[in-house]
Parts: structure tokens; sequence; C-alpha cells
């Protein structure tokens, strides 16, 4: 509800932050660990296999500080919990201790627009002023010691400009300083402010296009394109042992990168960063904690694997433990965040439950190895919530630890870790065979005697004649001679299509019981490869959209292939190719349950045979369809080429124009459904 | 002036502190402190010395001529603007509903009037913007006259054709405000509605000791400060929402990287809803305050309160009467259309019962006693406590019966507790030594929990067979335990059957269904209260053939909508109406009816509270939590926490429930949630017996060993002694003091133990 405009309101409310306020501080922040149950924003993670679940809220709201800021930009605690704040349209630092109180202000004099803070282990402060575009050193006292100017090192390029944002200092001094618009990365800087070199440039994504012109145009040509530059790094951290942490917006997942001493990145790719965030920070035990523009703070383990995201940003009247427009994110040796929100001129702190505790133990020793000791951890957390694959997997490694290989197993497969499960599954199946080595081989001789026995009998007396004599027979149905053809057709493709051109065998019931088949093996790969090998989530298959990804394209091809070899004097008919299209799936119809059978004792060290059989069908599969066009529309070779790519654009041309027709229904559609809405509306 | 003699003492206290920190410096001029706002999830200290109430309106000036008088109270006017002044006769307080002058304040013409004005009204302009109308508008025109112990004022606001009557009268120790439908004149159907009184006790900044009570949660307190937090006002609609007027433009992206979605299961993070029509003021604790309850017309009341530093310097609160709705007319499938707003305008009674608070009631629980005795006195509070346990609190367990999903091709349900499950945790509780449960089933629907409703019956197979079920049912069903079955009376899903997919959901006033859609399993919508009525009506018989004497009734007590289908209309009201009766017949067929968050008009018919709210908001600027819902219903109905699986730390939990007087629930089931990963109850974290167990047990036994000493006793006293140390008094004289902080608290010869409680008898107190 929009009350009426408040013409005086802003301009009160400015003057008031500006008096010194002096205020009861009846209860301070350090109280203990009290934690709330309903907190305005709900947590949650991405699980290894990309699905978002809920988790246990991790951090509560212990409480908001708010003060006489204006636009704050950055935060920083040092060692003993003091809390540092970058204020930058008040040309300051603000310096408190940890419950917000006994606050003293450094730089009054000298900053124009500080936006980065850091202090050193010697209580230093260092000072980014993107205002001035200088970077100050502070005394303890606040008393400036050093500036750094924009270095004159011709290495630091003749054009480059020195807009300091944010700043870290590692342990031997040297101070790392994120310029704004530098593309060439973090600028890093000795103890007296000379330029040593530029740190962990971000790379370009070229497109398909910028990499086609830098292919063919000309080097005055290209000179005369749009330059493409690495995005330049927006926020930086530190860890204990000096590790360089930047985030960078918009740049896909490049944009948390921890870095080594060469400036490159350690985290492993394709990890799901989505943040688009505000600042980046590091916790002693090397979390990583980011806060974005949507106020939800992330934590990531030092692998750079998500432990949970929660926060949330106020839609309306602000809860507490809700932001307006985060700024900056620090953390301290307890744990506790304090989210710097430029909006709302505060700092929320948010502290660690029972829950993120746990979490955390657990993951100290798990990055030790000691995932044994880091059992009973995991399993409070599963307590709590048994959705968290991390803690699952972990338990897992314990248990294979201890050799429990089944429990292992298990807990492998429920956190859908492919690579974990294959070792747990080999030790099962390497145990399993130990075992029963001598069992099978007992088997076998046993079954190859009684085959010898039978033969002898067979032989001297003829005892399975009237057996013989029925499957002579039944394999004599037109029917099932036709379908047992798919056999022939794998070992003699050439033959078995004149056949099928010349004697109109095999008929098209068989080929429409192939394509059942086909459908029904289909299904069977994709429920019953094993879990190794099985990429498919089984919650989003439907019988519909399987059948029709199978059958449309198939239908498809035999049509446009037929038309199409209808106008270049090919002779194939209509039922020709139905029948041969189907016949040419022979090897993918035989061979594929015995692989999807085989996927179920394979691990990951055998996946070669499962690639090459995989591999093997298909390519069987394209030599019989190239066979069968050849034999029935009595093609050449390459001419056999030219017609199926040709058919093949033909079915994409189908598709587009299919598509385009569904599109425009879609529009006539939408046209009738408003006019009638409009209707019935008005009138 | 206590305070700022404190709040000296602190800085030079501080300097002191100062000096030891590494950052000291001698003659640091800069030494301040800034404002920490720790968390409102707690009520504080009262400071109860030294308040001197000096206010300027609290003086009756020579314009105003008594109209009324009782024993208590008495009633001034000024005929020339219709102020108003009520006096206290018992502390000589004078409560007035609205500035005499603005001169000096921070307002601007606008708000200058709003501040000066008894009524104000609410138009729309052309553009569908809503526009204010005071007193002090051109062509306003009223005609005062006394009535029998109060005074009648025919206001008529010209401009926009606008007309109606204000009643006042005076009572014992209370008056009515009231604008009877009747008397409402709409000549160009612009009214929007109407504010009676909206500056009522408004206090400037901190000006005084005192506070405004919002029935948010559990209750919330804001106390007047100079803080000035706040950049937002708090407006909610009494009962919630009307979903007939929303219009949610579905936005495609949403839930793809960081949309909430439903994740509201393991934290609130909707702000809470208004279930009780009421909200006070508090003029120096224990000294003045008054307590408004909306009488009538509640269903269709904004509560709107404004802190102070909000538009303008002052706190005040008020009710809004709504009597039309502006919604989306959407005309296209891309959802292009227009706003408008309601033709027809809502028909209600508005009234307001505003009770004066003096001396030892001029607090909250001051404020929710009287409240407590008005619900008795209208019969919408009974003593409902069915539990015949002598010794031990109950505990609710809620079993989750079954879930579906899809597997390859089709659905299946995953069972995750079935019949027998659930009857040896059952047993295996006994055994244990908890003996007084609230059993609830839920999910055990054909198809298990999601995409089923409104359907109940038949049960799902692969739980149980129907006699399972039915000896369940039969077992479970003593003086210690009552096993209910779970049902949701509104949710009606689209691939579900038992209803009518046009005649028995609720539309829009856009003549669109009331639609919503869920992960997996599709499209639901919400029943209207007729259909409701009648789908219950229609099953009764299968809960007899099951044995069901018991039921939990989740959504539909909560919910309250209208229905816009052409010939087929409900209003608000009316929706009362029919649930009213719905949940009449279902008191009179059940043994045990337990119901989700009951809105007021239901509390009559509720034998249990479930998921009673622990918590406010927790608005920025609300300063305390209070237990005034529990005040209210202690000791009628029994109350219990919301599901505890969740909840980040059980022992704070459990301190909380002990202090609000609420017993503990919990969501159990026999195989691990981890089951339900890729089903519509993914959110479903924690909740195996095994897991819980452990925990379950130690936090009944802590809980049980304070509340089984008051059970189905009222709260009549409440008193915060330190920080974060709470006394909780009782009717049989029993009293609880729980202590929250990390150290122990010292009281009357014994100690409250850190992160422990009490329990002191009337005896132990002398």
């Amino acid at each position: 509800m929009d009350k009426k405009p408040t013409v005086d309101n802003v301009s009160y409310t400015m003057a008031e932050n500006r008096k010194p306020i002096i205020l009861v501080l009846l209860v301070l922040l350090a109280i203990s660990s009290i934690a709330v149950a309903d907190t305005p924003y709900s947590a949650w993670t991405i699980n290894s296999d990309g699905k978002r679940v809920l988790t246990q809220i991790p951090y509560y709201p212990a409480g908001m500080i708010t003060g006489d800021f204006a636009g704050p930009q950055d935060i920083f605690i040092d060692a003993l919990g003091n809390i540092y704040i970058a204020d930058a349209w008040n040309s300051r630092i603000v310096i408190m201790d940890k419950n917000g109180a006994n606050v003293r202000y450094i730089g009054q004099d000298v900053l124009i627009e500080p936006t980065g803070v850091f202090v050193d282990e010697f209580g230093r402060i260092y000072v980014a002023d993107y205002g001035s575009e200088q970077v100050y050193v502070f005394e303890k006292d606040g008393n400036v010691l050093k500036t750094f100017e924009r270095p004159t090192s011709p290495l630091f390029g003749r054009n480059s400009k020195f807009k300091p944002q944010k700043l870290v200092v590692d342990k031997r001094g040297n101070v790392y300083v994120i310029s704004e618009g530098s593309v060439d990365g973090v600028i890093q800087l000795n103890n007296d402010g000379e330029f040593l070199g530029y740190f962990g440039v971000n790379t370009t994504n070229l497109g398909i296009l910028q990499v086609l012109q830098r292919m063919f145009y000309t080097e005055s040509q290209i000179s005369q394109l749009f330059k493409i530059t690495p995005p330049s790094p927006d926020n930086i951290a530190i860890d204990r042992n000096s590790i360089i942490y930047t985030y960078t917006r918009n740049a896909a997942d490049q944009n948390v990168k921890k870095l080594n001493v060469a400036g490159l990145d350690t985290l492993e790719k394709g990890k799901r960063f989505f943040p688009n965030g505000a600042d980046i920070t590091v916790d002693k035990n090397g979390n990583i904690f980011v806060v974005d523009d949507m106020g939800y703070i992330y934590e990531y383990d030092n692998f750079g694997d998500l432990l949970f995201v929660f926060g949330r940003k106020a839609d309306d009247t602000l809860r507490l433990g809700q932001l307006r427009s985060p700024s900056g994110i620090a953390v301290d040796d307890e744990g506790t965040l304090y989210v710097l929100d430029k909006e709302l001129n505060s700092i929320t702190v948010f502290k660690p439950t029972v829950y993120a505790n746990q979490v955390h133990e657990g993951l100290i020793l798990y990055n030790q190895g000691l995932y044994v000791e880091s059992q009973k951890n995991w399993e409070n957390v599963l307590r709590m919530n048994s959705n968290f694959l991390l803690a699952h997997k972990a338990i897992g490694k314990a248990y294979y630890k201890q050799q429990e290989y089944d429990k292992a197993l298990e807990e492998f497969r429920i956190s859908k870790d492919k690579k974990e499960y294959s070792n747990a599954f080999w030790e099962i199946r390497q145990a399993y065979l130990m075992e029963n080595a001598g069992n099978f081989i007992i088997l076998f001789i046993v079954l190859w005697l009684i085959y010898r026995i039978l033969r002898f009998f067979d032989r001297k007396y003829n005892t399975f004649h009237t057996i013989k004599a029925g499957f002579k027979r039944f394999f004599s149905i037109r029917l099932v001679n036709d379908l047992n053809k798919v056999f022939s057709f794998i070992a003699h493709p050439i033959d078995s299509f004149y056949d099928l051109k010349w004697e109109n065998r095999p008929g098209p019931i068989a080929a429409t019981i192939l394509y059942i088949l086909l459908f029904l093996v289909q299904v069977f790969k994709i429920y019953y490869t094993g879990f190794i090998f099985n990429n498919v989530d089984l919650a989003n298959v439907s019988l519909l959209s399987e059948s029709l990804k199978l059958y449309i394209p198939i239908i498809l091809w035999v049509v446009m292939n037929y038309l199409v070899g209808n106008i270049s004097d090919g002779e194939g008919r209509l039922k020709d190719l139905y029948v041969g299209t189907a016949y040419a799936f022979s090897p993918y119809i035989v061979f594929t349950i015995p692989l999807v059978l085989l996927s179920n004792v394979l691990t990951l060290n055998e996946a070669f045979i499962y690639q090459l059989g995989s591999v093997g069908i298909i390519f069987w599969c394209v030599v019989l369809i190239y066979t069968m066009i050849m034999q029935v529309h009595d093609y050449s070779f390459f001419g056999t080429l030219k017609n199926i790519l040709v058919t093949l654009f033909a079915m994409l041309i189908v598709g587009l124009v299919a598509f385009i027709l569904y599109v425009v229904w879609n529009q006539v559609y939408a046209f009738i459904y408003d006019i009638v809405q409009e209707v019935i509306t008005r009138v | 002036m206590f305070k700022k003699i404190f709040a000296a003492l602190f800085i030079i206290y501080l300097c002191f502190v100062g000096s030891t920190s590494i950052y000291a410096q001698e003659g640091d001029s800069n030494v301040t402190s800034l404002r920490t706002l720790s968390s409102n999830n707690y009520t504080r200290v009262e400071n109860l010395s030294g308040t001197t109430i000096n206010n300027a309106n609290s003086v009756i000036g020579p314009n105003y001529q008594k109209m009324a008088e009782t024993k208590q109270l008495a009633l001034y006017v000024d005929k020339n603007n219709f102020s108003i002044k009520i006096q206290n006769k018992s502390t000589q307080y004078i409560w007035y509903s609205n500035l005499e002058s603005t001169e000096g304040e921070r307002l601007n013409t606008q708000w200058a009037d709003f501040a000066k004005s008894s009524i104000v009204v609410y138009y729309y302009d052309k553009d569908f913007n809503k526009k204010q109308m005071t007193l002090y508008d051109n062509n306003v025109t009223m005609k005062i006259e006394k009535i029998d112990n109060g005074v009648k004022n025919s206001v008529s606001f010209g401009d926009i054709g606008v007309s109606f009557d204000v009643k006042i009268t005076l009572y014992d120790d209370y008056f009515e405000a009231e604008v009877p439908s009747s008397s409402i004149t709409d000549k160009n159907g612009l009214l929007v509605s109407i504010e009676l009184f909206p500056f009522f006790g408004a206090v400037k900044d901190g000006q005084i000791n005192g506070y405004t009570f919002i029935p948010d949660g559990s209750g919330a307190l804001v106390r007047f400060t100079t803080d000035k937090i706040a950049d937002e006002a708090y407006i909610q609609r009494v009962y919630g929402s009307d979903e007939a007027f929303i219009e949610r433009l579905r936005t495609s992206g949403q839930s793809s990287t960081s949309g909430i979605g439903n994740d509201d299961l393991i934290s609130n993070i909707r702000p809470k809803k208004v279930s009780m029509p009421v909200y006070g003021m508090v003029h120096g604790v224990k000294q003045n305050g008054y307590v408004t309850m909306i009488q009538s017309g509640a269903e269709y009341a904004n509560i709107v309160f404004y802190p102070a530093g909000v538009s303008t310097d002052f706190n005040w609160i008020t009710t809004e009467f709504v009597y039309r709705e502006r919604y989306f007319q959407p005309i296209s499938k891309s959802m292009d259309g227009f706003l408008t707003y309601q033709s027809d305008k809502n028909d209600f009674d508005a009234r307001l019962k505003i009770v004066i608070l003096s001396k030892d009631d001029a607090d909250y629980v001051g404020m929710a006693r009287r409240y407590q005795r008005e619900l008795l006195d209208r019969g919408v509070l009974r003593d409902n406590i069915l539990d015949k346990d002598e010794v031990n609190i109950p505990v609710r367990v809620e079993f989750f019966g079954g879930e579906t999903k899809k597997v390859l091709f089709w659905n299946t349900v995953v069972p995750m507790t079935t019949v027998d499950e659930a009857a040896s945790i059952l047993a295996d509780l006994r055994r244990s030594g908890i003996k007084n449960l609230m059993i609830i089933y839920k999910g055990i629907t054909e198809d298990g929990f999601s995409g089923t409703f409104p359907q109940l019956f038949p049960l799902e197979k692969s739980l149980g067979s129907d006699s399972a079920f039915k000896d369940f049912f039969k077992v479970n069903n003593d003086n210690n335990s009552k096993a209910a079955l779970y049902v949701d009376l509104t949710t009606a899903y689209d691939r579900a059957k038992g209803f009518n997919h046009r005649y028995d959901i609720a539309y829009k006033i856009n003549k669109r269904p009331i639609q919503f859609s869920a992960n997996y399993v599709g499209d639901y919508f919400y029943l209207t209260s007729s259909a409701s009525l009648r789908i219950f009506n229609e099953n009764l018989k299968n809960f007899v053939d099951y044995n069901i004497s018991s039921i939990a009734v989740d959504v539909t007590p909560s919910l309250l909508t209208s229905t816009f289908l052409s010939g087929a209309k409900i209003t608000r009201s009316e929706s009362i109406e029919n649930y009213e009766s719905l949940f009449k017949r279902m008191s009179e067929s059940f043994k045990s009816v337990s119901l989700y968050q009951p809105n007021e008009y239901l509390f009559q018919y509720a034998n249990n509270y479930l998921d009673a709210p622990l918590y406010s908001s927790q608005y920025i600027f609300e300063t305390d939590t209070v237990p005034f819902l529990e005040i209210v219903l202690r000791g009628y109905v029994d109350m219990y926490s919301p599901l505890l699986n969740y909840s980040p730390d059980i022992e704070e939990e459990s301190l909380r429930m002990i202090e609000y007087g609420v017993y503990p629930s919990f969501l159990l089931t026999a195989q691990a949630p981890y089951l339900l990963i890729d089903t519509p109850s993914k959110n479903i974290i924690s909740s195996k017996y095994d897991d819980l167990k452990e925990s379950m047990i130690e936090q009944y036994k802590k809980v049980n060993n304070a509340l089984k000493y008051v059970k189905k006793q009222r709260i009549v006293s409440r008193e915060v002694l330190s920080d974060k140390v709470v006394r909780v008094g009782y009717s049989n004289g029993v009293s609880i003091i729980v202590n929250y902080t990390e150290s122990p608290f010292p009281y009357k010869g014994k100690v409250v133990n850190a992160r422990d409680y009490l329990v002191m008898t009337a005896g132990d107190e002398k």
C-alpha cells in the first residue's frame, strides 16, 4: 500500500544519521550461543547430482549493528574480533569491537572514498581509497604510515589505470590490490608499493564467431574488432596460508577462484558457482563464503563444494536476518558471520547453529583424511538432514576404510558418487570372486561334463530327436524364421539385404515386432544399466517421450529416405526401407541386453569394455544402414553417402517446418483465447 | 530519565574498558557506540520506575464537551472537528483520538491532516491510485449528535460522494466505535476503506515508556524508541489475504537458480498471518493502556501499524476496514491486462471494541487476559481440553505414511511408515516412558501424501490392509492416546478424484480459478468453503468405518477466501459461516478435533491447537516477542509446538516450550527420509524414528518435568526477571522460571541453572 508521499522524510533521516549516536547498549551481542528456530529465510544446498535440497538452517540471525555509516563498502575482522568498516561516503574507516561498541574512526582527514580495508597481523590498517586512487597504510593509532600511488614501473602498463577498490596483504607484506577495470588481474605490490606483477588473470571465453573471426580475418581487421578482454576480478580474500581467493562477477564458472602461488585456479571446474555477488571471505578452516546481490550467503568447503546457501533479500517489511543490498562479508574465528549492507547501513550478525558446527567439525577431520574419526559428526549431520549427500559420501569413506564395503557401497549409492561406488564395488566383487573361484571352476566342469554326456547319448541313441524336430518345426514358422534372421543380418549384411530386396524376406510383420523390441530394449537399458554407467535420472523418464524420441526419427527417416530415393533413381520400395531399417538395428537389439547385464558387474577400471561395446554396437548399426541403402536402392558407395546426407537434410527441414507450424498454431490459439477473454471480461 | 543516566554511565564505563583495548587512545574524543539490535526473540525487562507520562494531548481543552460517562470512563467530543478524548477516571489518564496541533512536527500537509483527523477515508482516483481524504478536506460535512450513552457523527465526504455514520458508545471500561453497513452511501462507487481514529494514543518517538502490541505470530511488542530502525510499516490482513484477489504472475526462471519455492517447511520464510483481530498500546507499563478488538468486520480489516520513523515520527496503529479491493484483470495468455477494483462493495458492519486498561492490567498480559475474557463471553473460547492423563503431558507424534514417487513410467508409493511400523514405534515410545500420546497419521490416503486431497479414502494398501488400519485407529484411542487422521479439506489436486473440477473450486474475482502448481504433482486448487463442507459430510461414514474418531485438519482452519463463480458467490463472511458449521459438525462427530493454526472464529471447535507459534515474524522494528496467543488459549485448548525435527537448537526450543506452556511435536517415519529425495516431500530431511528417538525422549522428559505441574492451568502472570530470565505464573499458584542465559540465576533462595528452568509452588515463592 502506498501511503502519502513523505516530502521531508528522506532528508531528516539522513540528518538523523549524521548525529553522533549515543545509545543504550543493554544487551551485547556476545551473549552465548542462543539459537532460534524461526528464521526469515530457508537454507539449501546443491547435491552432487545437481538437485537443490533443503538443509537445516546453518546460521541464525543473532543481531544487527546499525551505525551512522553511509554506503559502507567493505568489512574486515582482525584476529581479536575487532570490526573494520570502509565507510565510503563518510570518507573514513570505522573501527569497533565485536559488540559494536568502543567505536573509533580513522582516516577522516585523508580518505576520499575508501572501498576496501585490510588489517595485517601487526595491526596496520591498509585501505584502498577509490576516491583518491591511492592505497593508504595506517598505524594502529590512525597515523598514515605509507601511501602507495599508481606504480610507475613500465611493466604496469602505460595505459593501465590504478583505481584501488579492494585489497589484501599476505604474510610477507605483499599487497594485492583489486583495481577497477584491471583486466590483467590482481595488482601485486611489495611492502614499499613497488609493482611486482599481475596475479590471477581471468580468461576470456571466445564464442564461435570470435574464433572464426580470429581464424579468417587479417591482423588489421582483428585490430578493428571490439577488444575482448577478460573480466576483471571484483573482490579478493586471503586465508591463513596466504592463499588468495578472487571473486569475479558474471564470469560463469570461474567467478570463485582459489589461486595458487602461480596465480592459477586450484578449484575443480564445472562446479555450480552461481552467486553474482558482492564479497568473498575465508574462515580459518578454509571454508569459503560469498554473499550475493540476492541476499543469499553461500558457504563452500575448501575444495569449492557447496555446503549451504541461506539468507534472503527483504521483499517487503524488513525482518531480522534479511538483507537489502549486501556489500561485504567477514567471518571471525568463532565462525560468526558479519554481513555488511550498504543500503541498510548496518551489519547483520549470523551465528552458526549446531548443524553448521557439526558439518564444520566433520569437514576438518574429513579433509585430513580422518574419515573414521569424522563419522560421528556426519552421523549427527544426517540425523538432522538425511539428504545431505556429502555426509553420506563421508560416511561411505569411513566404512570403506574400515573395510565394510557393503555399507560403504550403499552410502556411495545414496550420495551418487560413481567413483567411490566403483571402488567399493571392486572390493566386493574381488572378495566374491576369491571366495567362489573354486565353485566356478567346479560348476564349469560339471556343465561341460553334462554337455558331453548328453551329446554322447544323443549321437548314440538319438535321444533328443523329438526336441530337435520340435525346434526345427518352430523355426520353420515364417515369422520366427524372419525374426531369427537378425543374426544373419549381423553376420552377412550384404546377402541379407539382397534377399530382402529380391525375395521379400523378412516381411513387415517381423520388422514391426523388431521395432517394438527395439523400444523394449531401450527401456531395459535405461532401467537396468549398472549404477556406474547409468546417467539417466529415472524420475525424469516418461514412457511417451522415450517412445517419441525413438520412433519419430525412425518414421521420418524411412519416409524421407523413400521420397529422396524416388527422385534420385533409388529402387527401394517403402516396404524395403521399413523392413531394412528395422533389421539394420539388429546389433543393437541383440547385443544391448548382454552389455547392460555386463555393466552391472563392471567397475570404472573396466569401463573401456563397456564403452567399446557401446561404440561397437552403434558402429555396426551404421554400417548396416549404409549397406541397406546401398543394396535397396542399388547405389554406388558415394551415391549412398549422398542419399544419406540428403535424407538427413530433408529430415531437418521437416523438423523446422513442424516447429514453425507449432509456433504459429500457438499464436493463433493465444489470439483466439485473448479475444474470448476480453469479450468475457469487458462485456 | 533513568535510561539516559544509565546510558551516560555506560559510556563512562566504555571509556574505562576502552583503555584496556589495544586501540585506546588517550584523549580520543571519538569513542562512542553504535546501535546494536540484539535478537527480538525474547521479552525485555520492564522498566517500571520513574516513568512519567507527559503528553500535550493529555489535557481536555475548552472545546471539548462531555457527551457520555460511566463509572470508569468519560467521553469528551470537540464538535468542530470530531476530536475525541476518553478519560480513564481511575488513573485520570486522557486518551486522545488524534493530534490537536501538528505545529513543530515534521509532517507534510497530508500527514498533518491525517494526524489531526479522527476519521480517514480512502478512495481510488481514475488511475486506481489509493488516495486519502480526511475531515479537513473540502466539502466534508459532519452532523454530530448525542445518542444513548454516546455520540453519533453523520459524516459526508462530498467530493467523492461517500457518507456514513460513526457511532461511539461508552460502556463500563470500554467503548465501541461503529460504522453500520446500512448507513453507508457511496454514490460513485469509489469508497475503498475507512480508518477510525488512526492516531488513537499515537506516541512520538520514544517520548513515553511503553509499547505497541501487534498480533504477529505468538505476539510482538514494539517499544517506543527514538531508534527509528524501521523503514516500512506493518500492514496485515486479519485471517490472511484473500487469494481471490491475488494474481501471481508466473515468472519463469524464478525457480531455476535460487527460487524459494515451497521451502517454508523448515523455516517460516513467510511472515506470520494474523489469526486474532486484536492489538493494543501501553502508555507506561502497569499504568495505562488499551486493547482494541475488532468485533465485526474483522475478515475485511487490515491491521495497520506505523512505527516511528516510517513516514512520520509517530507510532500509530489502527484498523483499516476495506470495502473494495484492487485486483488485476488479465485479458491475454501472456498475462497482459489491467488493474481495476471490486465493483460491489463488501457488506459488513464495522465495529471496534476498545478496552481501556489501567494499572496492573496495563501490559500485554492484561491485554491477553482481557481478550481471553472477551472470547469466553462470546463463546468463542471454552474448556476443550480432553487430555485425561493425570500425570504426564502429551506429546504430538505425526507419522508420515507414504508418498507418491515417479519411477520410470508410472507412480508408485514410497512406504515411509506402514501401519505396523507405526504401531511398533508407539509401543517403543510407551516402553520408553512416553505414555501420553497425541497421534496424527498423515499420507495414508491411496497414492500417498501428495496429489491426493481432497480424496481421503480408501487408504493406501502398501501401508497396511483395511483391517490393519481399523485396528490401529481402534487400539490407539483411549484416555492416553488418540490417533487422528490428517486431512486437508481445502486443497484439491487437479489429478485427484473426489471433487467437481468446475463447481467445487474457488474462483478469483477475475474469473480465473485459484490455482497453484506444485512440483511433481501438478496443479492444485482451493475448494470453496461449501465444497469443503459437502466433502466432509460425504466422508463421515468412512471415518466411522475405519474407527477414526479423531481428526487433525490442516490448511482449512487457517485459510479464508471468497469465491466469485457467477451464481455461486461466497463472500469472506459467508465462508466463515460455512466453516463454522463444518467444524461444529466435526466437533459433534469426532471425539477429538485438532486444528493447525486456526483463526479466531474456530477456537471453540479445537481440542488441540497445532503448530502454535513460538516466535514472531522478527520484523526489524519489533523489540520483544511475547506469548500472547499462549496466554489467551492456555487452560482452554492444548497447544502443540511446530514440528521440532528441524529445530537448529532443540534445547533452546524446549525452554521456549516450557516458558510458553506448549507441548512438543515430532514428525516420525520408520524409514530414512532420503528415500523422499525425488518426491514432492523432499523437504522432509529429518524424521527417522531411530535417529530422533534419543533426543525426542530427552526433550519430552525435560518439558514434561516442568509442564506436568501446570496441566490445564491458565497463565496468569508473566514477568521478565532479568535479561532472558522469565517467570510465568499459573492459575494453580505454580510458577516456572526459565533461564535462557549461560549463567545460573539466583531466585528466592534457589538457583535456576544456566539454560534450565525451575518449578516453584505457591508455597516456595513466599
